[in-house]
């Protein structure tokens, strides 16, 4: 059969026009008017504020940055994001664990970041914004290690 | 289900990828070529069946023509999703989104099946025709709301 000529029955012109014609409505066609809108609801949809929540970071993380001193526990280079945990110790003394979020591996070199820059016992100071929701997490915005090394988001 | 996805994260191949500095955006790279081949191939079929585009052609013609694409698609989806998956996979089975994408999936999968089981029997009835019958119509509605929304949870995974 491949490559054979065959004449399909039902497309004929007459019966094409009949019912392009049937289904026009205000003299614009159906499938014309969901080809325009469907696109524009997706960008709409895309564009809306929950969506840039991953890396606007507003939803999840508050405005206001803090400042923290304390212990790395653990620094994972990770996807999606790499982890920092530091053991911070609060004004009653108690110790609890903050876990902050910094960025994706490929981001963590060019922003400067080695798998050495911290390491677990060392005491650092981090500066970023704390989780809306949940407790203990942060959005880092920068890290000053016991050198005095200020590692962010971006080199310098 | 937890502890196999505690065990499937600690294990050697998660926690390469999960820790990996190109393997993981190349995964999700290549998940998003398989998007493409899949949504694209069922999409078309998909606005045949409701009786938006390609009128003219047999329905079994573009059925026959597209489908492979659609499976090669799928089996790309399958591997690089289970990759995805392995790297978080405790994040993932605790994940809204996740869980509406994986009942989203299924649900797909069993709308394929009744398709081809029930409307699609006798397609050599409405084959040429512009007008396809009332549950081709249904199916393609259902098939491309069901893949948008899979497509649209995936991209949630990652903020909710």
């Amino acid at each position: 059969m491949r490559g054979s000529p065959r004449v399909w029955p039902g497309r004929c012109d007459t019966l094409r026009h009949g019912y392009s014609a049937r289904k026009r409505l205000g003299g614009v066609e159906v499938k014309t008017k969901v080809l325009v809108v469907v696109p524009v609801l997706v960008t709409l949809f895309s564009f809306s504020g929950a969506s840039w929540a991953h890396h606007a970071s507003r939803q999840v993380y508050q405005g206001k940055s803090i400042t923290l001193m304390g212990v790395v526990t653990d620094y994972e280079w990770a996807n999606p994001h790499s982890v920092l945990s530091v053991a911070v110790k609060d004004d009653q003394g108690k110790v609890e664990e903050w876990h902050a979020e910094i960025l994706p591996p490929t981001e963590m070199l060019r922003a400067g970041w080695t798998k050495e820059s911290v390491r677990p016992g060392e005491e650092v100071t981090l500066t970023g914004r704390p989780g809306k929701y949940s407790q203990h997490i942060l959005w880092l915005e920068y890290l000053v290690t016991p050198d005095g090394k200020k590692l962010g988001r971006s080199r310098n | 289900m937890f502890a196999f996805c505690q065990w499937l994260e600690n294990s050697q191949f998660g926690t390469a990828i999960h820790q990996s500095l190109w393997l993981f955006p190349l995964i999700e790279t290549a998940h998003l070529f398989g998007l493409i081949l899949l949504v694209g191939a069922t999409s078309a079929l998909d606005l045949r069946l409701i009786g938006l585009s390609m009128k003219g052609e047999p329905v079994s013609r573009i059925a026959r023509r597209l489908l492979p694409w659609a499976w090669a698609g799928l089996t790309i989806q399958v591997l690089t999703g289970f990759c995805l998956f392995a790297s978080e996979a405790t994040r993932c089975w605790e994940n809204t989104a996740f869980r509406i994408k994986m009942i989203m999936l299924v649900l797909a999968g069993l709308n394929a099946l009744v398709f081809h089981q029930t409307a699609y029997r006798r397609v050599s009835n409405w084959d040429d025709t512009p007008i396809t019958p009332v549950g081709a119509k249904v199916a393609g509605c259902c098939s491309i709301l069901l893949w948008f929304g899979i497509v649209a949870a995936g991209r949630w995974i990652a903020f909710l």
